[in-house]
């Protein structure tokens, strides 16, 4: 009987756990990144493989001029959702898009432009997202020329992952800040990503010539906090 | 000391052989010359492809612009790959009257990928600059890779070089 009781004061506290903001039983697994860089182009396509549960893919894209509009982007066929944008004055614009459920296996990404531009593009497949609200507050900053450094600091919360997306003229030294993971790279067009230890989570890089950049982040929330609830009311029912 | 000269040249010759072979990238020609609208296919053994070479992490197309300079031209250039020594390839082009050879909503088979780009002539175009794309399928090229090639011109001729890249 009394060990009954722990086992269920356990479950119970396991659950209670689960609903405070700040706990997740989740993680959020990081696929293979493809990534592309074309010139004097006015769209442009390519593959890339997404599989798992709770699947979430994000772009993060460079184009050159900024001034260029995005007329359509899409992976497999269906539309991204911009999550945010960071631009360079009279220079370069990164992006950051999303689509949750992604079809499974290998999809075809692509971009659609107004104008012909210069791009880099780093598709992330991720899994183990919410399904409904996968990111949080986005944010970005820019800054140059005559720097060597980058960081941002993006709201997040234990449990979930951080993923960015830099670009510069000149990446000679590229290195992420320490706790990144660098995910892909295509015509200096990084992306990196960090696991949540709280907020906000300070996304930074390094380089050796000095440049000017524009950096933007996001961060994903995990599938976890929404089947907690019903493992909560299993256990009451019980 | 003429020993020691020649030991040390021998030494430099040699550290950039091995920079140039590290940093190699193969470029292949695939067609030059001016191409009345229309579909093209490269290389000359279209259904078998071409192997690239093994251990290679980006794949790459490029069209000289220098030529390229009517806005009328535009420009498809499509690069397939087969992971399975060509037993399997993407689907093939969409019937009219699709402009282009592919779309996105296209399902690809196991064991192939695909890239392409779009663009179009502008007569103020740099000499020297090329529309190109550079692909990290995020897998390495190994003995088993074929890769082929589509251009489809529309509108008006395209005058310029094609070339598949690996690297």
């Amino acid at each position: 009987m009394g060990i009954r009781r722990a086992v269920l004061a356990a479950l119970l506290l396991w659950g209670l756990t689960c609903l405070l903001p700040g706990f997740s039983h989740g993680a959020i697994g990081i696929g293979t990144s493809c990534g592309s860089g074309s010139d004097s182009v006015l769209s442009f396509s390519f593959s890339c493989t997404a599989s798992g549960s709770d699947r979430l893919v994000v772009a993060g894209s460079r184009v050159y001029p900024e001034t260029a509009v995005v007329t359509a982007i899409t992976y497999g066929g269906d539309a991204m959702t911009l999550i945010g944008s960071e631009t360079v004055p009279s220079g370069d614009e990164v992006y950051q898009y999303h689509r949750i459920a992604p079809a499974a296996g290998s999809q075809t990404f692509s971009m659609t432009f107004d104008m012909l531009v210069d791009m880099g593009a780093v598709v992330t497949p991720l899994t183990g997202v919410h399904q409904v609200t996968p990111t949080g507050t986005p944010a970005g900053t820019h800054a140059g020329p005559g720097v060597s450094s980058a960081s941002v600091n993006v709201t997040s919360a234990v449990g979930e992952l951080v993923l960015d997306v830099i670009y510069l003229g000149d990446d000679t030294g590229m290195t992420p800040g320490a706790g990144q993971t660098q995910q892909g790279t295509a015509s200096r067009v990084y992306v990196s990503t960090e696991a949540a230890a709280g907020s906000p989570v300070a996304m930074s890089w390094s380089w050796s010539n000095a440049d000017s950049y524009a950096m933007h982040g996001v961060s994903i929330k995990p599938v976890a906090a929404a089947g907690v609830k019903r493992k909560v009311g299993i256990l009451w029912l019980d | 000391m003429g020993l020691m000269r020649l030991l040390t040249k021998g030494v430099v010759v040699l550290a950039l052989l091995l920079w140039v072979a590290g940093a190699s990238a193969d470029k292949a020609q695939e067609a030059t010359g001016t191409a009345p609208p229309g579909a093209y296919t490269f290389p000359a053994n279209f259904s078998n492809g071409r192997a690239p070479a093994a251990g290679r992490s980006v794949l790459g197309i490029e069209i000289t612009r220098g030529q390229l300079t009517n806005p009328a031209t535009q420009v498809e250039l499509v690069v397939e790959v087969s992971w399975d020594r060509g037993t399997t390839w993407p689907p093939d082009c969409l019937p009219p009257p699709a402009v282009w050879c592919h779309d996105s909503t296209q399902q690809l088979p196991p064991n192939t990928d695909w890239m392409w780009i779009r663009t179009r002539g502008d007569p103020n175009v740099l000499p020297g600059s090329v529309s190109s794309q550079r692909v990290s399928f995020g897998r390495l090229t190994d003995n088993d890779t074929r890769v082929r090639e589509r251009l489809r011109v529309v509108g008006a001729p395209a005058t310029g070089t094609v070339s598949v890249i690996w690297e």
